[in-house]
């Protein structure tokens, strides 16, 4: 079901990840000895897993703390892009990834599955009469339009079906899917049937499914790293137990607010070996659990449409977000209190007489100029700790940020340094300063009102690019907006109230700047009296 | 006045293939006023430069006080303590008032203590007539007041040799006299002064010395009443009727 990493980016530091001293399958014992399962998990993907109190809930996470009870340890659900979810496994910062996985024969190359522990697949989705679409092969027809979440096997199904990319609307969440087909933009969702029945239930009456069967099937696993194959065969065995002995039912009429059909345990049970090869200790099914009476599908929607407005569901969700604020504003001013100072280092680097020094301050601009921020933040959390160092998610942020925004400071000043007077540099020069007090009484002084603009400039825009480091599990402003929003029911609040904090926090921001540039005013004023 | 301050011994500067000073010899007495007059291009302005190594010699030596000048850092901030040097277009530090600007130098390069230099700067702006200017930005003056503070600023190093480039050259012609009246006054207390200039009446009048410089030479120098009433050369003659007459 979901989306493929960025596979491409990421490759060559996952190899040299794998590069080091292979041990051998004893992931188990460290879960042991540690007394902890860490779980990686992308928590927008309700019912699988999504935020709530600021706590990971789902089915997921339910089935995560049974395995957890199996194996005698306690559990934690880390929440973090999708994108960061398999190199976090890689690079052992977890020992798990539950996120509604599909197991897939190409990932199966690169890591354990667990036996499947849920029967998914794709369907369309499509507003409540539209006619014109009962399946996929409907979206097929000439110039209509699917939705789809990126990367995701409702992506690849349709792609395999010969749809053109062009026809294909990619979003980074499944909801932004729903939403761009209820704006009659596409003309029907392609994902998979829970989190489709859950998005529509919670916010979007006007639309439904075109079919309860999947047009393609797809086996849910649990993802461990290749060398944890004894982790994952002790979870087969807590799965077979949590299956056989009703908790399976239990979580799975919880979430997916119907019972557990029938035939479901029976087909579990028929694809057990489709998972990672490990020996299976075969352990004989139960259908007591299924035998329970029937319960009434919740087929109702529970709230409004995703588009009114609801102000009173900010009463919960607004300390969540300011959490969020506290956290991106905490990264930006630690940042900026790193970067800017050394930018300014950098530029005097940068226009030193001495070629060595000119020669690392360009190599340092280019490289960071010339990469993408998410590949640096990737490299500081992900790459580093292979050669050894490993620093906590905080610090990599800040890290990954402050050495970026310093490149960008850098020719800021640079820029500032070189547009002063060459009149000003010898007037002082003149009166025997040496090339230092030049710097730090004359230039430097003139330089700082007037790269104020752009380095404003820049701390706006650091203060939005921050976002990015939810990759590395950071729960900053966007990260929580987003998983509130999967929850909450209307987006279109969440994401105007994380809209509104994002302006509240650079407001006053430029506001302090255009403060300052008037009390440096004297610097603009052109001389009376000079030809 | 007494023996040379300042020796340039056939000084030679060339920006790439283009020689600007073809060889120029001059001494300088203590107390001494020369008056470098030209036309535009004749060198006037790289002359000073060089004098105090804004601009590196091609060939040639400067000596100060008997000893040949050199271009290392550690040389040249001694050597630009005794030289001060005013500019055509003032320079003037722009986020400075004008009495921070003619501290600034004393205080981080004499090491002198902030209250001391705060009242030898309000002296010397008082010298050009600006002490009630202390507090004002650079911005907030006329031409004629920034030049005027520009000088309190040089003569606050307390040089022993001052150059003065065409300081008057960028001001309307309204606010020239303010200026030439420090400078005479700055004569008349005995200083040691290269002035390049365009104003020939004032060069007569302040000079002890003038040197015509020709296309990178000087052709011609002497007393200021030969220079100006009775020149040898041709060019001098060409010139002076082209300046007087403009």
């Amino acid at each position: 079901m979901k989306r493929c990493i960025l596979r491409l980016i990421l490759l060559p530091f996952l190899v040299a990840c794998s590069l080091r001293p292979a041990c051998a399958d004893e992931d188990l014992a460290r879960v042991r000895s540690r007394g902890a399962l860490r779980i990686a998990t992308d928590a927008t993907y309700p019912p699988f897993e999504y935020i709530e109190n600021e706590n990971v809930v789902g089915f997921d996470r339910d089935i995560g703390d049974e395995l957890g009870k199996e194996l005698g340890v306690k559990v934690q659900f880390i929440s973090m892009e999708w994108s960061g979810v398999f190199a976090a496994l890689e690079t052992d910062k977890v020992d798990l990834v539950m996120s509604g996985v599909t197991i897939t024969e190409e990932r199966k190359k690169g890591y354990t599955f667990s036996r499947p522990y849920f029967l998914s697949g794709q369907v369309v989705a499509r507003r409540k009469g539209d006619t014109r679409i009962n399946g996929p092969d409907d979206l097929l027809r000439e110039n209509r339009i699917a939705a789809v979440q990126s990367e995701t096997t409702g992506q690849y199904s349709m792609e395999k079906r010969g749809m053109p990319k062009d026809r294909i609307h990619r979003f980074d969440t499944l909801q932004d899917g729903i939403l761009d087909t209820r704006n009659k933009k596409s003309d029907g969702a392609v994902g998979d049937l829970p989190a489709f029945k859950d998005i529509i239930r919670k916010g979007y009456p006007e639309m439904e499914v075109t079919s309860k069967t999947p047009f393609v099937e797809e086996n849910l696993g649990i993802v461990a790293r290749r060398q944890g194959r004894d982790l994952v065969a002790a979870i087969n065995v807590a799965l077979e137990r949590i299956m056989t002995d009703g908790r399976y039912a239990r979580i799975y009429e919880k979430w997916m607010q119907e019972p557990l059909p029938l035939a479901t345990l029976a087909k579990l049970h028929e694809v057990r070996n489709a998972g990672a090869l490990i020996p299976p200790e075969i352990v004989a099914s139960t259908a007591a659990a299924m035998a329970k009476p029937a319960i009434k599908e919740a087929d109702t929607a529970l709230t409004g449409s995703a588009f009114s407005l609801r102000p009173d569901i900010l009463k919960t969700a607004l300390p969540i977000l300011l959490t969020g604020a506290r956290l991106t504003l905490l990264l930006t001013a630690v940042t900026l209190l790193i970067g800017v100072p050394l930018g300014l280092l950098v530029a005097l680097a940068r226009l030193s007489h001495f070629g060595l020094l000119r020669g690392i301050a360009m190599v340092y601009i280019e490289i960071v100029r010339g990469t993408p921020l998410l590949m640096q933040i990737y490299v500081i959390y992900f790459v580093l700790p292979a050669l050894g160092i490993s620093l906590p998610a905080f610090l990599s942020g800040v890290a990954a940020l402050s050495l970026n925004a310093a490149a960008y400071v850098a020719e800021i000043f640079r820029a500032g340094i070189e547009s002063i007077d060459t009149g000003q540099r010898e007037a002082a020069q003149a009166l025997g300063m040496t090339g230092g007090q030049t710097m730090r009484y004359v230039i430097l002084p003139q330089t700082i009102r007037r790269v104020l603009p752009p380095l404003t400039n820049e701390a706006a825009a650091l203060l939005k690019d921050s976002s990015l480091v939810s990759v590395v599990a950071l729960s900053e402003l966007m990260r929580v907006g987003k998983e509130t929003a999967t929850n909450a029911g209307s987006p279109t609040t969440i994401y105007l109230a994380v809209a509104c904090i994002y302006l509240a926090m650079t407001l006053p921001l430029t506001a302090l700047v255009r403060r300052l540039e008037s009390r440096w005013q004297f610097v603009r004023r052109t001389p009376k009296g000079a030809k | 006045m007494s023996g040379a301050i300042l020796t340039v011994d056939n000084l030679v500067k060339s920006f790439g293939r283009n020689e600007v000073l073809k060889g120029i010899t001059l001494s300088v007495a203590e107390g001494e006023v020369i008056g470098l007059i030209g036309s535009s291009g004749s060198g006037k302005s790289t002359l000073l430069r060089c004098i105090n190594h804004l601009e590196s010699p091609t060939s040639g030596t400067i000596s100060f006080r008997g000893k040949t000048t050199r271009s290392d850092p550690a040389s040249l901030n001694v050597l630009r303590q005794e030289v001060g040097m005013v500019f055509q277009r003032f320079n003037l530090f722009p986020h400075l008032t004008a009495l921070q600007n003619v501290t600034l130098a004393p205080r981080k390069v004499r090491r002198i203590d902030a209250e001391k230099a705060r009242e030898e700067g309000e002296k010397l702006l008082a010298q050009v007539q600006l002490a009630e200017k202390a507090d004002n930005y650079p911005g907030e003056l006329s031409g004629g007041q920034q030049q005027r503070v520009a000088i309190a600023r040089a003569l606050a190093m307390n040089p022993a040799v001052l150059l003065f480039d065409e300081p008057t050259s960028a001001l309307d012609p309204e606010l020239v006299g303010e200026v030439l009246e420090v400078i005479q006054l700055l004569a008349a207390q005995g200083r040691t002064m290269l002035i390049a200039t365009h104003e020939m009446g004032f060069c007569r009048e302040v000079a002890h010395r003038v040197c015509f410089l020709d296309a990178g030479r000087i052709l011609e120098q002497g007393p200021p009443e030969i220079i100006f009433e009775n020149p040898k050369e041709i060019r001098t003659r060409e010139f002076l009727t082209r300046a007087l007459h403009h």
